[in-house]
């Protein structure tokens, strides 16, 4: 049985003369837990948006299973993107439905829609499903959106900071459902978020972003046991990291670190004088991403 | 089967909001008809102080009400959100339009059985001109909310430059009629002699521009929460 999976190539998106997505090459694979991690404005939203076909590229094709996803209710019913709720000082909108309007709506759009397990994630999460959503805090208007996610059933579901607001008692929630979610049904999950450390260990590849474009898409295992954090005295350090790729270099006096990512094979770098660590996922998104990357 | 119920009660409440504004309109006509009792001898400058400001307010109510902002604003991203295409909402919009203002039409009509019995040329020219008149409210309020949503405060700029062409061409029509009296039009408008055929193109003609506006907007829209 051939799996599914979404393909996008060559994606491009313009608004007005800034472009926000640049020529992104990407597939994503069914039964996957992947995690979308950039800075601000690298474009994570906007790219989840446009897999979703929630909005069009400029340019570029995206298919499921060789199908164009774009006005295609056929593969529109296997993708769920549940973004981000953000209430509106007018009182118009999207925020302005009641929960229990907004998850009846999903129940008739949705068509593998599980009824029972929204009922039980509302009472769960202890929501007031007559309260409007504009009225609901940051956390609430998150867990509305997990459990929009998580009874879609749709095999490709999308979150996009899905744990904003949310304290960390329901952050670990989140992820014991999500991980159980996946175990169950095989979907494939891409989760946008912040807080790489705490999703670091249920993400099975990680996709960084950055500017516009893809760094890297990588299993995250592997990503982290090729990068090293070096540290030591500035000329020690230089001469241990010749002919590695290099990052994120930082000077303090004579003292000198930098992240260091090895190639297949290759073996981490070894000296004198020198400390090498392994790195978690967070400092490898700023050493890739952050200032003088 | 759940979609369809889901469409139904919204089509319920469209027709009920529909309602009310055809009661205005109703009540509108009978106050005029007291009016025009009053003071047959009013002259076309008296009319046109009183008759055109309440026609252009009831109008821009009317366009207002049915100015579809609320399916730009919360069911369109709602359930684009979910899967819905846009070419299904586009349709679903103007079959919305048409059917809410039928539906008022026909209850419009219904209503007038009490009072003058089932005469059936009568009923079906009230149901018929309120129905027109819905029809061409909701259009041109389709394409309001739609400029707004897309544009911003350019929309509805553009809106009321589209209006200007509407009414001055109506105008320029009526000043260069034979008669060239405003009144005289209106009363047969309000008295439904007649009007159906001039309503019926209007109505046609809302229909298309409704059509030819939103669609281009409509079929590159972006999700926006």
């Amino acid at each position: 049985m051939s799996e599914a999976m979404i393909t996008c190539r060559n994606l491009k998106k313009n608004y007005g003369k800034q472009t926000v997505l640049k020529e992104i090459d990407l597939t994503l694979e069914e039964g996957k837990i992947y995690g979308l991690i950039g800075r601000n404005g690298a474009g994570k939203t906007t790219l989840l948006s446009i897999l979703s076909a929630q909005n069009p590229a400029t340019n570029g094709e995206i298919d499921l299973n060789g199908e164009r996803i774009w006005e295609n209710k056929e593969a529109l019913k296997e993708i769920c993107f549940s973004r981000e709720i953000t209430p509106t000082s007018s009182g118009m909108g999207v925020a302005n439905y009641k929960v229990k309007d907004y998850l009846r709506i999903a129940s008739v759009y949705f068509p593998y829609w599980d009824g029972e397990m929204a009922k039980r994630l509302v009472e769960e999460f202890g929501l007031d499903k007559k309260k409007r959503m504009s009225k609901l805090s940051k956390g609430m208007l998150s867990m509305v959106t997990i459990i929009v996610a998580m009874a879609s059933k749709a095999k490709f579901t999308f979150l996009d900071e899905p744990v904003a607001g949310l304290d960390v008692v329901v952050r670990e929630r989140f992820y014991r459902l999500l991980l159980e979610e996946y175990t169950e049904t095989g979907r494939t999950f891409v989760v946008s978020t912040h807080i790489i450390e705490e999703a670091a260990d249920v993400l099975e590849e990680v996709i960084i972003m950055d500017k516009g474009r893809i760094l890297l898409k990588e299993n995250t295992q592997e990503l982290l046991e090729s990068c090293f954090h070096v540290s030591g005295r500035g000329d020690l350090v230089d001469e241990a990291v010749k002919g590695y790729e290099t990052h994120h270099p930082e000077s303090i006096g004579r003292s000198k670190s930098v992240m260091v990512r090895t190639k297949p094979g290759q073996n981490p770098p070894k000296g004198e004088g020198i400390t090498v660590q392994p790195m978690s996922l967070q400092k490898v998104f700023v050493g890739l991403c952050g200032e003088g990357a | 089967m759940k979609k369809g119920r889901y469409f139904l009660e919204n089509i319920g409440m469209s027709v009920a909001l529909s309602v009310f504004v055809g009661a205005v309109l109703v009540a509108y006509m009978m106050i005029f008809q007291i009016f025009a009792a009053f003071d047959k001898g009013a002259n076309l400058f008296q009319q046109f102080f009183v008759l055109l400001p309440m026609m252009v307010m009831i109008g821009g109510v009317l366009c207002m009400l049915l100015s579809s902002y609320g399916f730009y604003y919360s069911e369109l991203p709602a359930t684009l959100a979910m899967g819905e295409t846009r070419r299904n909402l586009f349709f679903l919009e103007h079959g919305r339009l048409i059917l809410t203002s039928l539906a008022t039409g026909i209850l419009a009509g219904l209503t007038l059985i009490p009072m003058n019995g089932f005469q059936w040329v009568r009923i079906l020219s009230v149901a018929g001109i309120l129905f027109l008149v819905l029809l061409v409210g909701g259009c041109i309020g389709n394409v309001l909310g739609c400029l707004c949503f897309r544009f911003g405060k350019w929309g509805l700029i553009g809106f009321f430059l589209i209006c200007i062409l509407i009414g001055g061409t109506f105008g320029l029509l009526v000043a260069s009629s034979r008669k060239g009296e405003l009144d005289s039009i209106l009363t047969g408008f309000l008295t439904g002699t007649g009007i159906l055929p001039i309503l019926g193109v209007t109505a046609l003609f809302a229909l298309v521009l409704s059509a030819a506006v939103t669609w281009p907007i409509m079929k590159k829209i972006e999700v926006r929460f």
